[in-house]
């Protein structure tokens, strides 16, 4: 039914247990699947307010770039291991909902498997503010795990 | 991956999309499918607390209500039997259709749940139907919102 499922991840606990379960139905699919991983901007003030430093700066950039690949490594081996063909998406994009709405749509995916919330928990309601946006905006099944 | 799932409708043309959608997921993963109508009780004006309290009026409500409420799950069974799936179906009374699903999908022992992102009411609250939306929150099972 779907053919290419998009797994976004903020590689906190939850939200890889999603990226297993999706794993999981793409391999019962047979359908190929795209690991993202949403790069959001550092807060203002750590880049261009109070601590104003090049070099803290590009420490933080790297930083970032690490755990996003740290978590797409272990979407991508998660894949091998179901045998499930797997790409990997990483972007930089002011609001994480955007990004994954953004690349479920250049990389053609028909669905989107994700965790009814990640790393920020239940802040607001008992759904994720990102997974309520990304229901809010996508145009495709979105399937929300917990 | 999933065994058994609830397909809730409210009989509307958004949800009959995601009918068709959920018995094909189902179909391809083997599952078989609960389809789920709950009538909303009508409103009290209506119901006898109010203006209107006519036995036999409120009688026939009732009676259609249910009678809309099996063309739809009947509906799904359709779809289900046409494509080879498993399905058996629960219609009640709820006066929250959102708990009706939650507790349907537990007393069925559904490991998720397939429903469209609004239906019959449109999309007066935000971008999500606000049967969805609630149904996400109080969910303990996977969600499918299809659209």
């Amino acid at each position: 039914m779907f053919k290419h499922i998009l797994l976004p991840t903020d590689g906190s606990a939850l939200a890889m247990k999603a990226v297993q379960a999706g794993i999981a139905l793409a391999k019962e699919m047979g359908a190929s699947v795209t690991g993202y991983y949403a790069i959001e901007p550092a807060p203002h003030h750590l880049t261009e307010g109070y601590v104003r430093g090049e070099r803290l700066a590009d420490e933080l950039e790297r930083r970032s770039q690490d755990i996003a690949r740290r978590s797409m490594d272990e979407v991508n081996a998660a894949a091998r291991a179901a045998g499930v063909p797997c790409d990997i998406v990483i972007s930089e994009t002011l609001s994480a909902y955007q990004g994954i709405i953004q690349t479920a749509s250049r990389m053609k995916c028909d669905a989107v498997f994700m965790a009814s919330h990640g790393e920020r928990g239940l802040t607001s309601l008992l759904i994720g503010s990102v997974t309520h946006k990304v229901l809010a905006h996508s145009k495709i099944p979105v399937l929300v795990f917990r | 991956m999933f065994k058994h799932i609830l397909i809730p409708t409210d009989g509307s043309e958004v949800a009959a999309k995601a009918i068709k959608a959920g018995v094909t997921l189902a179909k391809e993963m083997g599952a078989s499918v609960t389809a789920y109508y709950a009538i909303e009780p009508a409103p009290t004006h209506i119901y006898g607390e109010g203006y209107l309290a006519d036995r036999r009026l409120v009688a026939e409500l009732e009676r259609r209500a249910t009678d809309i409420g099996q063309k739809a799950v009947d509906q799904i069974g359709d779809a289900a039997k046409a494509a080879g799936v498993p399905c058996d179906s629960v219609v009640d009374q709820r006066v929250r259709p959102y708990q009706g699903i939650i507790d349907a999908a537990n007393r069925k022992k559904c490991d998720a749940i397939f429903m469209a992102s609004h239906g019959h009411s449109g999309l007066t609250g935000i971008v999500l139907g606000s049967v969805t939306h609630k149904v996400l929150t109080n969910s303990k099972i996977p969600v499918l919102v299809y659209r």
